[in-house]
């Protein structure tokens, strides 16, 4: 009997789905403690369920895939704070995509220096390389490369939780009281997970978040595999 | 509710079709969005259901990044043995970013407001 509800078809969705209410409720409890977010908590959970009971990744997957299909949906939906903003963000068309440009080329060139100082796999590196952007689009670009996929969005979805927790304390400290600024280092670095984040601050937040995370990825898409064919 | 849901998965599709119609390493979802905003911006305003549609589902947004990011749990033995190096670029870059990012912005838009 346990071995059939283990191997049911909605068993991924359904601890996915209480794994995250408990985080929300863990959330509230904490008085809202960014270490404490739903995300983080209900991922630890799925994660501990999983390898308790010895399920297989991809089973897991196949079963909580309704989810992970309506990410992209959703993502779309972003283009309606992004057009709630327009106006600001017209205004500051130049900085917007200088910054992309410089910051982004900044972070990961760090990331892939380091990895390369503790000697890590030809893999790892290439798939490192493309961490700061959304899954899809990192996916696609870390296979172009030679990178692994799915390494790829481990390291994506590793940043990004990391930045939803350690960015809104970093730039609270850092004196950062404009939610625009706030939302374009959130969704630059810490792409999807950043903007959902973002979006719980505020919509102008979550509209530069969003629209960080777009150019950044579509940035990154276009000039990595030249960066790393010229290189190699 | 269910109208915009509509709207938002048929524009994933159109997105995706486009990606894969001219081979672009860009995803479905990212063309999606640039279309929709491109069709508010003709239409000059947001419809009801297709706001009321966001303001439920961005909420949810963190509850659909979970099965993806639980893949890490495919590549423990890798990250076991490189962990170290691991963490501290995905940490130091991660610091480093939200500290450089929200300076560079600031000091570009200084300059070019300077200009104007």
């Amino acid at each position: 009997m346990f071995e059939f509800i283990l191997q049911h078809p909605l068993f991924g969705l359904v601890i996915t789905l209480v794994s995250f209410r408990l985080g929300q409720i863990a959330y509230d409890r904490s008085g809202k403690k960014t270490y404490c977010q739903p995300v983080v908590v209900g991922m630890a959970l799925v994660i501990l369920v999983l390898l308790v009971f010895n399920i297989p990744y991809s089973q897991y997957f196949e079963s909580a895939k309704p989810l992970h299909l309506l990410l992209g949906p959703v993502t779309i939906a972003l283009a309606i704070p992004l057009y709630q903003n327009l106006k600001r963000i017209r205004a500051l068309l130049l900085p917007i995509v200088l910054t992309v440009f410089i910051a982004s080329t900044i972070t990961v060139g760090l990331a892939v220096i380091i990895l390369c100082v503790f000697g890590a796999s030809e893999i790892s590196l290439l798939s490192m390389s493309t961490k700061s952007i959304t899954t899809p689009i990192a996916m696609i670009v870390s296979e172009e490369i030679g990178g692994l996929a799915s390494l790829s969005a481990t390291f994506v979805m590793t940043t990004g939780v990391l930045g939803a927790v350690l960015g809104p304390p970093i730039l609270d400290r850092l004196g950062i009281k404009d939610d625009g600024v706030k939302g374009f280092a959130l969704g630059l670095t810490a792409h999807a997970v950043g903007t959902a984040r973002a979006l719980e601050i505020s919509e102008e937040c979550g509209a530069f978040s969003a629209l960080a995370m777009g150019l950044t990825g579509i940035f990154t898409a276009i000039f990595l595999p030249l960066i790393i064919f010229i290189v190699y | 509710m269910l109208r915009g849901l509509i709207y938002l998965i048929l524009l994933q599709i159109a997105g995706d079709t486009i990606a894969n119609m001219f081979a672009l390493p860009i995803p479905g979802a990212v063309i999606g969005m640039v279309l929709l905003l491109a069709i508010l911006i003709v239409k000059g305003g947001i419809s009801e259901p297709l706001l009321q549609t966001s303001q439920t589902l961005f909420p949810l947004l963190p509850l659909l990044l979970i099965p993806a990011s639980v893949g890490v749990v495919a590549y423990l033995d890798l990250l076991e043995k490189e962990w170290i190096g691991i963490v501290a670029a995905l940490v130091i870059s991660l610091v480093a970013s939200f500290m450089i990012t929200p300076f560079i912005f600031q000091r570009l838009i200084q300059i070019t407001q300077q200009d104007k």
